[in-house]
């Protein structure tokens, strides 16, 4: 075989050289850069299209036919040189800047030149990661507004929290939609544990999704591949694109790289829902029937008036500072073991409101790197550190992260063994309860709550000194015990999480090339983590006191074969790749819980449980085998066709049906090539077209029926019954068609320019469970649906208005809009619904709508638009459920200005997002319960509201209702009450910098100083209580439900580069 | 480098194929049974559907509130007949899912493929019957509720694909449910097991499921006694097949306090902490002998004290009653006003962990057969007293002859249709579908509080029973349809509403049964 293929090549360049006198020329060609020889650049004899590629040793060897003595050498990312042959010659090749960023990572992990590429691919350098990470979001949030098309919802300020993120809308109408995040070519878990509850407001922690667990410090850059083009080799994880992410390797320099970078960011609050001071706690007052809430006692012969603890709304007493038995003074009396008189306090606004809960954030994060290039390998090694102290009392995090990067090459540089390995480490404790937890403390100060509670006494006070809770909401004036809530304070140090993650991923591989113009290379790559969780609810809580703890496993290992074949023929090259994939998938979950509370307080071992704890496991096991190929065709550097196809073999689906193959087609036409002499404005124009296809499968064991272990009443017997989800044998895979049509246009040396992106893409057979009636006697069943798709657009523009020598002003902007239509669903069936919140909604796909539809109750509407008020004077609800709005945006958006003053740079980037509403639990349980500061505006306390609407008889409605009623009908009436605009217009991000001349000699040798602010301001419709990103509390698509949000919070930082 | 090739390209698909070979034994779920015995699966049925009708929410929340058997103490939402959607939303189908098991139950006795195996387990057909007979027992409480539901074409979509049921008119749908129990008791072979074991109502005692079902029968019957003239031919047929006889044959589900299987009203309180009600002032005030002077209505048995208040309520030497519905914040300071019991704190008997949870007592079936022969003395005494006895006997404590004697005695001076509603009403104490139910069919108790009538009295305020929903003056008629039907069974659920009262989903709507022309009109004693 080797044999025939140089003969072919032998004949190939005996053809050519057959015509011609002829002069052996042999030489090498280097990087200029770091020396190091360039494999697979193209030397070409000028003037004739023949020429060949540097083999391995960067070695070419020519024969120069009569008449010709100059060498045409280029290799992408270099700038060309023409030079006269000469035999021995060495060649030295510079890095070109303008052209660097033509070269891009795509799927593989394959550098291909942007030019021949037949997709829309969007790049990133790792240090825009870098520049406002103030150590405490997850890095991924960091690409917002940077890439057109790229939507990224960050949980605001949950310490560690999800962010959910899409690329060109939802493909998927169940699961998640996250894009496949790929490091260094090992697929990378990303997605999130979080329960149902947590996604759907219900509670629970938001413990993140894996993806945050990347470091920025160690990115070198990030290629965002859109389409389904750009990931067909990925297969089918890869149907919502993929986020390509490159680790930073050694670069060639004199002797020891190290370089040191230290961040310390802050974080504070600042979007509160506004809330009412002139009511406190209880449910009477004077308008409703002439006496207020206020109770007696008498103690020690003292009469005391008593607000009303046990209640947990605030449409009580006006807060007139009359002298009242607080909680605060019930509790420091009882502390004191009841000895004397209590004291009391006034009945007024606090003096220290909620705000005064949260405290400062702050974090620092240290990096340290060392790296090295030797003859025939190099390393680098980073290090990174980071230590938080969140924005709520007893929340803290830190990670460890490892970075080693490194390959050793055989002395002929034919065979390359290179590894690249993370291992991080994260510890994090006091993560936000979310959604109606019994310890979302946002609940009780927003939804729930006493507004003349002092935040001040409720810390000094949150328990007795025997160690029991001191509650607000005791249930009466001689018993101390909880009603419904427990003291903010004891919810955060006593009731807290904690929960560790050890991961490690990379791979090892080698690569040897067989001939010049042909690789192979074998890699395994591996990613394994550990994750616990700790949840506890002390003894003496409101809630039943419990200990659990979870523990997760999960490796997935990918081998992979490829070679790889680069050849030229005159005009034409070609560029073919051949691979092989099998991935293994492995999944543990072991979860033990106390039962019926804890014996011992404070002791949190499942052995302290009442009666025995009890233990769940679950093991989930699939693999998927592949093939794929994929080959490139060029002519004349101008034209490009390129051509995939993949077939995977899935375990999860039913034998007969678990083959599939797809292909993908894409053209590129660089029209500037015949424009070039012609219009000098113009430096590059590229018109590009893709179809693709990709296959997808499912989660495992979704085809055969099983029972679900129910219960061992009966100790002989034990109880199984029906699943609440039927499965289905006759699953078939699940096919994402797309198609696009790109236009990319510099103009004026690169000045001004843009890249514009149609695209369509079709989702169809979709495996998903479908909500039925229960009326089935099941409430779900797995079917293949319909069809969604997705159309839109994406726009980026830069432009470059000014440019001097000391002063640059660039500006980027990126424009997406996404239209989504479900098409079909199942046969039959016009509804999928996707999670249902506590109270109201329930968020759905609904055939002929857009995906996410919030369903729920709406105004009754007479002919002329007018709602309805019934004969009570409130909103009439319609009967059953109804689109009342639709969780995802129409256009989202992010503009990017970036300033350079001589050795000052400065950017301040701005985003939004247009279209979009949710629904808030937040705001109907704030103004249900008399706490948003709407309930007691306008002396509506006193004189009452009437609802803007018509009655039954089509008159104006004029009947005065109380306030109470009025905003009790925000849960009794219709939910659309409670549906919030999501638009935002965000500042987003303004960072500033100094860099220092210093010289190369120093021993400092270069030095930056800068300070990053971010999510400094929010505007919009409907902003007044809420940031709308913060509604985030999972990466999946259950979405849309706000309910007791963490907060939004800034974060500010200032961060120090240094190289050594 | 032929070779090199050859070996690369066999390698991957070598260990393609490998890999390939085990892919489908990899798609086994280790992590649940696939074969399950019909009595492993009988024991999670009974359990599951106990578990979602003895709680807090459907009965403590709805029927038992509208019952006036509990009232809430706090949040009164429910008392005035304003549900929760995700409350009802969750029971609809939760419910359908406990009928799918017992069905399970069936097809596992009747399919050939599974029949024989299953015959290990209890004899086949005795399986199926008590199935059969659970499977009548909550798609009645199920229609009592809600009114029409699907029915005949419900449970059907593992095996024909039916995603959308139709509802039944609930009148055929009494009728088939008649049908089924009559089908069931006689296929039971008392001669073997109903189940070997997993069995908790019964212990797989056959004859006992044909008591059980016989009695059914006549409780589906009286409902109907107003609206099918046949009623009384059903009751004959089951007595003449056979019905309960005693205490012991009586309809009850016992709670075990092994792990954490505990019944569900306790987990309300204890385990998710809700101290959210309270014996009703209705009943408790029935209890005691205590006349309703707010709204001046009599009590039939002025001063006489029931045994079964100690069972039922909180000893604390007062015993007394939440107040119904007033408003949410009038109702927790009447709560202290008035030295309501906290359950949280004195827990009563109802709530222990091992609370038996009666599905049907041999009291009831008394009163029915009472009814039947024309309110009868004999049988109306008897009922009172086995209810007395099983009350003690489900506490775990014993009362004395004399007591029980002393009581019968003076309830039972004028024994007529209301007398025998009220001792009804007071032994379908957490039956709160069947003693809503007898409200809804008699009239009866007259001490029921009705929408507009004097409900409690907060220092000098006199507040009213105000319902947020609109039920025509009369109490709570029926529970809207969830909206989850709205959009999951679309235009079946959009047929049914469209034939109620009005054409809309509300809650006044009639019971097919129910025939009564005013809230206190009780046609059988007219």
């Amino acid at each position: 075989m080797k044999k025939r293929l140089t003969l072919f090549m032998a004949s190939i360049l005996l053809f050519v050289g057959g015509a011609f006198a002829q002069t052996q020329v042999s030489g090498t060609v280097f990087s200029e850069e770091d020396q190091q020889p360039i494999i697979g650049a193209t030397v070409r004899i000028d003037g004739i299209k023949v020429g060949m590629l540097t083999d391995a040793n960067g070695r070419f060897s020519l024969t120069m036919p009569q008449g010709r003595t100059k060498l045409k050498i280029s290799y992408v990312g270099y700038e060309s040189v023409t030079v006269t042959a000469k035999d021995g010659m060495k060649v030295y090749l510079r890095q070109d800047a303008a052209l660097l960023d033509e070269v891009v990572v795509t799927a593989m992990g394959i550098s291909r030149e942007k030019k021949a590429l037949g997709y829309a691919v969007s790049e990133l350098q790792g240090e825009e990661l870098l520049k406002s990470r103030g150590g405490l979001n997850n890095p991924v949030n960091a690409l917002q507004g940077k890439v057109a098309g790229l939507q990224i919802s960050s949980g605001a300020g949950s310490m560690g929290g999800s962010s959910k993120m899409l690329i060109r809308g939802a493909n998927s109408l169940s699961g998640s939609n996250q894009p496949l995040f790929v490091v260094d070519g090992v697929p990378i878990e990303g997605k999130d544990f979080n329960s149902t509850d947590a996604a759907r407001g219900g509670g629970g922690y938001d413990y993140g999704n894996l993806i945050q667990d990347i470091n920025p410090d160690d990115i070198e850059n990030i290629s965002v591949l859109k389409g389904a083009s750009a990931s067909a080799l990925y297969g089918s994880r890869a149907s919502n694109g993929v986020v390509m992410i490159t680790t930073k390797k050694a670069k060639k320099q004199q002797g020891m790289g190290v370089e040191f970078t230290s961040t310390i960011g802050f974080e504070r609050v600042t979007k509160l829902p506004k809330l009412q001071s002139e009511y406190g706690g209880g449910y009477g007052y004077a308008a409703l029937d002439g006496e207020d809430d206020f109770g007696e006692v008498t103690i020690n012969g003292k009469t005391y008036i008593t607000p009303d603890y046990g209640m947990d709304e605030s449409w009580g007493p006006k807060l007139d500072g009359r002298q009242v038995l607080s909680w605060y003074d019930l509790a420091k009396w009882e502390a004191n073991g009841k000895k004397g008189d209590p004291t009391t306090s006034p009945w007024s606004a606090p003096s220290s409101d909620y705000e005064d809960f949260f405290e400062t954030g702050v974090s620092f994060t240290n990096n340290v790197s060392l790296s090295q290039v030797y003859d025939n390998s190099s390393l680098r090694i980073s290090y990174t550190n980071t230590s938080l102290s969140g924005y709520l009392p007893n929340s803290s995090m830190y990670k460890n992260t490892f970075n080693v990067n490194g390959n050793i090459t055989s002395p002929n540089k034919k065979l390359n063994v290179f590894t690249s390995v993370n291992f991080y480490n994260n510890r994090a404790k006091g993560r936000q309860d979310t959604g109606y937890g019994d310890n979302n403390i946002m609940v009780k100060f927003t939804q729930w709550g006493q507004r003349q509670l002092n935040m001040n006494e409720l810390e000094e006070m949150w328990r007795y000194p025997d160690g029991t809770m001191a509650a607000w909401n005791r249930n009466d004036v001689d018993d101390p015990t909880p009603a419904y809530h427990n003291n903010q304070y004891w919810s955060r140090y006593m009731n807290y999480e904690n929960d560790t993650r050890n991961r490690i991923y990379g791979n090892v591989g080698a690569s040897y090339q067989i001939l010049p113009m042909l690789k192979a290379q074998y890699k395994a790559n591996l990613d394994f983590f550990v994750d616990k969780q700790y949840e506890r609810n002390a003894v003496g809580s409101q809630e039943e006191s419990r200990y659990m703890e979870i523990s997760r496993q999960q490796y997935e290992i990918n081998h992979e074969f490829m070679l790889m074949y680069n050849q030229i023929f005159g005009d034409y090259s070609v560029a073919a790749n051949l691979g092989a994939n099998i991935m293994k998938n492995h999944y543990e979950y072991v979860y033990g819980e106390s039962v019926g509370g804890l014996a011992i307080p404070e002791f949190y071992n499942l052995a302290n449980s009442l009666t025995q704890a009890a233990g769940y496991n679950y093991r989930r096991e699939k693999s998927i085998n592949s093939l794929f190929a994929d080959v490139t065709l060029g002519w004349k550097n101008m034209l490009f066709l390129e051509g995939t196809v993949r077939g995977d073999k899935s375990s999860t689906l039913p034998t007969d049906n678990n083959t599939y193959v797809y292909p993908s087609v894409t053209a590129s036409w660089l029209f500037s090539e015949l424009l070039k002499d012609k219009l000098d404005w113009l430096d590059y124009g590229k018109v590009r077209i893709g179809f693709a296809q990709v296959g997808n499968d499912t989660d495992p064991y979704q085809l055969y029926n099983i029972y679900s272990q129910y219960t061992n009443i009966d100790s002989s017997t034990p109880g199984y019954r029906l699943p609440n989800t039927m499965n289905n044998p006759d699953l078939k895979p699940e096919r994402t068609t797309s198609l696009e049509f790109g236009l990319e246009m510099n103009f004026f040396q690169n000045r001004l320019g843009f890249d514009l992106t149609y695209y369509q893409t079709n989702t169809k057979d979709e495996i998903l469970p479908l909500s039925v009636s229960g009326t089935t006697g099941y409430i779900y069943k797995y079917v293949n649906s319909g069809e969604i798709e997705n159309k839109g657009f994406e726009l980026g523009l830069h432009a470059t208005p000014v440019r001097t020598k000391d002063f640059e002003w660039t500006t980027n902007i990126t424009l997406a809009s996404n239209k989504n239509k479900v098409k079909s669903l199942a046969d039959g069936v016009d509804y999928y619904r996707i999670v249902s919140s506590p109270f109201k909604v329930e968020i759905g796909a609904m055939v002929g709508e857009e995906y996410g539809v919030i369903m729920g109750t709406d105004f009754v509407y007479d002919e002329n638009g007018n709602k309805m008020v019934d004969e009570n004077g409130l909103y009439m609800a319609t009967d059953g459920n109804q689109v009342i709005g639709n969780i995802y945006p129409d256009f989202t958006g992010g503009w990017v200005n970036t300033f350079r003053y001589k050795n000052f740079d400065a950017s301040i980037q701005l985003d939004f997002s247009k279209g979009g509403k949710y629904f808030s639990t937040t705001y109907l349980w704030g103004m249900y319960c008399g706490m948003f500061e709407e309930t007691a505006e306008n002396n509506v306390r006193e004189t009452g509201i009437v609802s803007e609407g018509v009655t039954e008889d089509g008159k104006p409605n004029t009947q005065v209702v109380s306030a109470r009623d009025y905003y009790e009908n925000f849960y009794t009436g219709p939910a659309a009450q409670s549906v919030l605009k999501s638009d935002y217009v965000k500042l987003r991000e303004i960072n500033l910098g100094y860099t220092f001349n210093l010289r190369p000699e120093w021993f400092v040798k270069s030095l930056r100083l800068s300070a990053f602010g971010r999510n400094l301001a929010v505007w919009g419709p409907d902003v007044k209580h809420f940031d709308p990103e913060m509604i985030v509390t999972s990466s999946g698509n259950m979405q849309g439900v706000e309910g007791g949000a963490t907060p939004m919070v800034s974060t500010y930082g200032f961060t120090v580069n240094l190289k050594f | 480098m032929k070779n090199i090739l050859k070996t690369t390209l066999m390698g991957t698909l070598c260990l393609t194929a490998v890999a390939c070979s085990d892919q489908e034994a990899m798609n086994v779920n280790p992590n649940a049974a696939s074969n399950v015995p019909s009595n492993m699966i009988m024991n999670a049925a009974e359990k599951w559907t106990m578990d979602n009708v003895y709680d807090v929410w459907f009965s403590g929340r709805q029927c038992l509130v509208y019952a006036q058997q509990w009232s809430q103490r706090n949040y009164t939402e429910e008392d005035r007949y304003q549900i929760r959607e995700s409350v009802n939303n969750s029971y609809f189908k939760y419910l359908y899912l406990g009928l799918n098991n017992f069905q399970k139950v069936i097809q596992l006795n009747t399919n050939p493929a599974t029949k024989d195996g299953s015959s290990a387990y209890g004899a086949n057909a005795n399986q199926i019957a008590a199935a059969m007979i659970m499977k009548v027992w909550l798609a009645d409480l199920m229609t009592d509720t809600w009114g029409s539901i699907p029915y005949s074409e419900a449970l059907k979509l593992e095996s024909d694909g039916v995603l959308y049921a139709k509802y039944d008119d609930q009148k055929e749908l009494y009728a088939q449910l008649i049908k089924e129990l009559t089908e069931a008791v006689n296929m039971i072979d008392e001669s073997e097991d109903a189940f070997t074991s997993g069995d908790i109502i019964f212990d797989g005692d056959a004859s006992k499921w044909k008591k059980f079902g016989n009695s059914l029968k006549c409780r589906l019957a009286v409902h109907m006694s107003k609206v099918d003239s046949n009623w009384k031919n059903y009751i004959a047929e089951a007595l003449a097949s056979g019905v309960m006889e005693s205490n012991d044959d009586a309809a009850k589900y016992q709670y075990s306090s092994t792990g954490s299987e505990y019944c569900k009203f306790y987990e309300g309180f204890f385990v998710d902490r809700r101290n959210d009600f309270a014996i009703s002032k209705t009943l408790c005030d029935l209890l005691k002998g205590q006349p309703d002077t707010l709204n001046a209505k009599t009590h039939p048995w002025e001063g006489v004290i029931d045994p079964r208040l100690y069972v039922y309520g909180v000893n604390d030497g007062v015993y007394n009653g939440m107040c119904v519905a007033t408003q949410t914040g009038v109702q927790s300071r009447i709560f202290t006003q008035d030295k309501v019991a906290s359950w949280y704190h004195n827990q009563p008997p109802v709530l222990s962990k091992t609370f038996a949870v009666p599905l049907m007592t041999y009291a009831e079936l008394k009163f029915i057969v009472g009814e039947y022969n024309g309110f009868n003395v004999d049988d109306y005494k008897e009922g009172v007293a086995a209810s007395i006895e099983y009350w003690y006997d489900v506490m775990g404590e014993s009362i004395s002859q004399e007591d029980i004697d002393e009581y019968v005695d003076a309830v039972s001076k004028d024994v007529n249709a209301e007398t025998y509603a009220i001792q009804k009403y007071i032994d379908l104490y957490c039956n709160g579908t069947e003693a809503w139910t007898e409200i809804r069919r008699t009239g009866y108790p007259n001490q029921i509080l009705r929408p507009g009538e004097h409900s409690g009295v907060l220092g000098t305020t006199v507040y009213d029973f105000e319902p947020l929903s609109e039920v025509k003056g009369d109490i709570i008629s029926r529970v809207k349809y969830p909206t989850d039907e709205s959009t999951l069974n679309g235009a079946n659920w959009q047929a049914a509403v469209s034939k109620l009262q009005d054409g809309t989903n509300n809650y006044y709507s009639k019971m097919f049964w129910d025939v009564r022309k005013n809230t206190y009109d009780h046609p059988a004693n007219k």
